[in-house]
């Protein structure tokens, strides 16, 4: 029972440090770091709040929602990450290139305070999402101990399965120091972006069964396009890591597709525009 | 000319087993339709007998019950009809808490102890589908969508 503490804990903290992690080593970078770090402290402190809020709610304690209106707003949730995370990245990408010349020029303050909220709902969804489920599966096993062995086990592992999840947090804080920045962002910011489609595609497996079941669509929409179960089943333990961090399926439907491309398609325009927007402005500032 | 009329005659007779045979023939060949047909049936039957009972058959989008027992999923493993929507009602059954979980069915639904959930599952291809129990790792269910026999 331990070692599944142990896993579970890992398994469900890892997403929720991703994002922290890389936007913490961001920050790192910014002329302004204490001001985002606070930011996004607040964000972890809040998603601490959501995760109990909403742990009560599962295990039906509490109702502040009906199950439609629950799985509505997990839709959104989970939509409202992926956009965040994708926003973040644009906002990431630009000041590679202008930060310096913007912050002195007092530009960059009032677009600063949008994005630190950006920061501090990203980190208060991530944890609070994925940390809900850690708060039901803890409470429910904390239930079943009996004596103090079984306690001090139990709180051991716990922190263990954590303290392997945070493994990735420090990775993360010492790759951003020893590579070099225009790597290691290179790699966080595809790292973000995938993570960004995965939570956007299961928000939209969440809209497709749970809202749109009721609508006869066409039938096509919803046959597999390809079954990769053989090779990598993403129910197997790194599938489905990949499945939580990178969108995989082995068996997708055209639905799936559909989604995906549209989550690319809007973030290659986006970032297409703004290299254009980028070479137009530099002969202009050169 | 007697010689000339034997072969005849046993053209005749040979022509009347020719026929005959033919009639055995064809009376084996439409024993052997009869019973091709029969296995088919039986067959046919055999899958029917194969799909997993709905909990409420009369109803128009069919229900499967599953239970979560620390663990354990009972069935382990279920026999859908493909092509068509139906209804998953999953009930936590055992001492602990319970993530029932499929990616390939797109189905996420956090089950405290004796909680219930009913998800629909939208039509599926023929084949193979996982789930499982999230929070215990290692055991896996399949549930399998076929066509249904004409």
């Amino acid at each position: 029972m331990m070692g599944q503490v142990i896993f579970i804990v890992a398994r469900e903290s890892v997403e929720a440090l991703l994002v922290i992690g890389i936007l913490w080593a961001w920050m790192a970078r910014r002329p302004d770091a204490r001001a985002g770090r606070a930011w996004l402290l607040g964000g972890i402190a809040a998603g601490f709040a959501l995760a109990a809020a909403l742990a009560l709610m599962l295990v039906g304690v509490a109702t502040f929602l009906g199950a439609t209106a629950r799985s509505w707003f997990e839709i959104g949730m989970l939509s409202m990450a992926a956009a965040l995370i994708v926003q973040m990245v644009f906002w990431m990408r630009k000041h590679g290139r202008t930060l310096k010349t913007e912050l002195e020029a007092g530009l960059e303050r009032s677009v600063a305070a949008a994005n630190w909220l950006g920061v501090f709902a990203l980190a208060a969804i991530a944890i609070g999402r994925e940390g809900s489920e850690t708060v039901v599966f803890l409470y429910g096993s904390f239930l079943q101990l009996q004596g103090l062995a079984d306690y001090s086990a139990f709180f051991g592992s716990a922190a263990v399965g954590l303290g392997i999840a945070l493994m990735l947090f420090w990775a993360l804080q010492i790759g951003a120091r020893f590579v070099s920045w225009k790597w290691f962002f290179r790699v966080t910011e595809w790292m973000l972006l995938f993570l960004g489609s995965a939570l956007f595609l299961t928000a939209m497996g969440k809209l497709l069964s749970k809202h749109l079941s009721a609508y006869d669509l066409p039938g096509w929409i919803y046959s597999t396009v390809w079954d990769a179960s053989g090779f990598l089943s993403d129910s197997s333990m790194l599938g489905s890591l990949l499945a939580t961090l990178a969108a995989y399926r082995s068996q997708p439907i055209v639905w799936d597709l559909l989604v995906l491309a549209l989550y690319w398609g809007v973030v290659a325009l986006l970032f297409r525009h703004q290299d254009r927007k980028a070479t137009r402005a530099r002969p202009v500032t050169a | 000319m007697i010689g000339l009329k034997e072969p005849d005659n046993f053209d005749g007779e040979m022509a009347m087993l020719w026929s005959s045979s033919a009639m055995v023939r064809s009376a084996k060949g439409m024993a052997t339709l009869v019973a091709l047909a029969a296995m088919g049936l039986g067959a046919a039957q055999a899958e029917g007998v194969d799909f997993t009972a709905p909990v409420d058959p009369a109803a128009a989008v069919p229900t499967y019950a599953i239970e979560l027992k620390d663990g354990e999923l009972l069935p382990p493993t279920l026999v859908v009809p493909a092509k068509t929507r139906f209804r998953l009602h999953v009930t936590n059954t055992g001492t602990k808490p319970s993530e029932f979980e499929s990616n390939q069915l797109r189905l996420e639904e956090v089950l405290f102890m004796g909680m219930e959930a009913t998800m629909m599952v939208t039509p599926l291809d023929p084949g193979d589908y996982d789930y499982f129990d999230e929070f215990q790792p290692g055991v896996m269910g399949k549930l399998t969508a076929k066509e249904a026999a004409p």
